[in-house]
């Protein structure tokens, strides 16, 4: 069988093409249990965080940890099931949030924040922005997720102060949990 | 992808005069994963974990193509020995899955080579 290094040249393309496809779908399926877990806390805790307020630190500190104790156990239930080469990409998705995490609190040292609305809509922005960040390699959807959750803390923070918990409860929370079926879906 | 080939190991079976890169990868082009279709299940196959299966449904949009061609060229690939398919029920559902043999992943990697084979060959030398 004759190939021309044309043919061989567009068959190495197909490969690479066919390559990033599974490697897109595979993050996706990844992504979605994460996107569930927190669409699930975001909408208990908003709602809470509307209900009684000044329980707000406490159990968001409860939660943010609940959920951090998830992410690891759902990457950690992957590796088991798929990949043992994942254990590396694990560890640096928990190094990913821990500075997240450490940014959030040394901005808030920063900036100073003193209204409630700021401290809920800020991680919520920052989240966004790694989800567009990821999705420049990892897919599509990670972007428009990112997009659709920072436009619509926005709309919350500028247009609906006064029910800003509900509506990141409903519309954030519920963006989560939409993307997450969307991955799911491959 | 890039497992190294043994270019010693079946040179002597090919025939005299050969193309050169036939002589580099002695196993020559794949006919049956060459095809453009199989190529990319083989690709995409070839990229899980060792064993791991890929349901038919993630298979076929990763490799964009419809029920009837992939279950048609996935038979192919299975007759050669190169893939594995899996059939089973979760709940009431049927379920297939097909994950690439071993066989089916050296024989990709000397394709591969081979197509690079190809490209280095006709690339102009400095």
């Amino acid at each position: 069988m004759e190939i021309s290094s044309d043919q061989a040249l567009d068959a190495l393309q197909q490969v690479h093409d066919a390559q990033r496809r599974i490697s897109i779908q595979m993050g996706y399926g990844r992504g979605a249990p994460h996107f569930l877990l927190w669409g699930v806390i975001w909408i208990v805790g908003f709602t809470l965080s509307y209900l009684y307020p000044a329980e707000a630190t406490r159990l968001w500190l409860v939660l943010d940890v609940a959920g951090f104790v998830g992410s690891v156990l759902l990457a950690r239930h992957y590796r088991a099931h798929c990949e043992a080469s994942s254990s590396a990409i694990m560890w640096r998705m928990v190094a990913l949030v821990l500075t997240a995490v450490g940014f959030v609190i040394a901005s808030y040292a920063i900036f100073l924040p003193h209204e409630a609305a700021q401290f809920a809509v800020f991680p919520a922005l920052l989240f966004a922005a790694i989800y567009i960040g990821l999705g420049l390699w990892r897919g599509m959807r990670w972007v428009v997720a990112g997009l659709v959750l920072a436009a619509l803390a926005l709309v919350g923070y500028f247009l609906l102060t006064q029910y800003l918990m509900l509506w990141m409860a409903a519309v954030g929370g519920g963006t989560l949990l939409t993307t997450g079926f969307w991955l799911r879906r491959g | 992808m890039g497992a190294s080939i043994d270019a010693s190991a079946g040179r002597a079976e090919r025939e005299p005069g050969g193309a050169d890169c036939a002589a580099l990868h002695p196993d020559g082009a794949d006919e049956i994963i060459h095809q453009p279709l199989r190529l990319r299940i083989m690709a995409v196959l070839n990229s899980l974990p060792t064993r791991e299966p890929l349901d038919f449904t993630q298979l076929r949009a990763s490799v964009q193509a419809t029920d009837g061609n992939l279950g048609a060229h996935l038979g192919t690939l299975e007759r050669a020995g190169y893939v594995e398919i899996h059939k089973d029920f979760v709940g009431k559902r049927p379920r297939t899955r097909v994950s690439i043999s071993a066989g089916g992943r050296l024989a990709f990697a000397r394709h591969v080579a081979y197509l690079r084979g190809v490209i280095d060959l006709a690339s102009p030398r400095p």
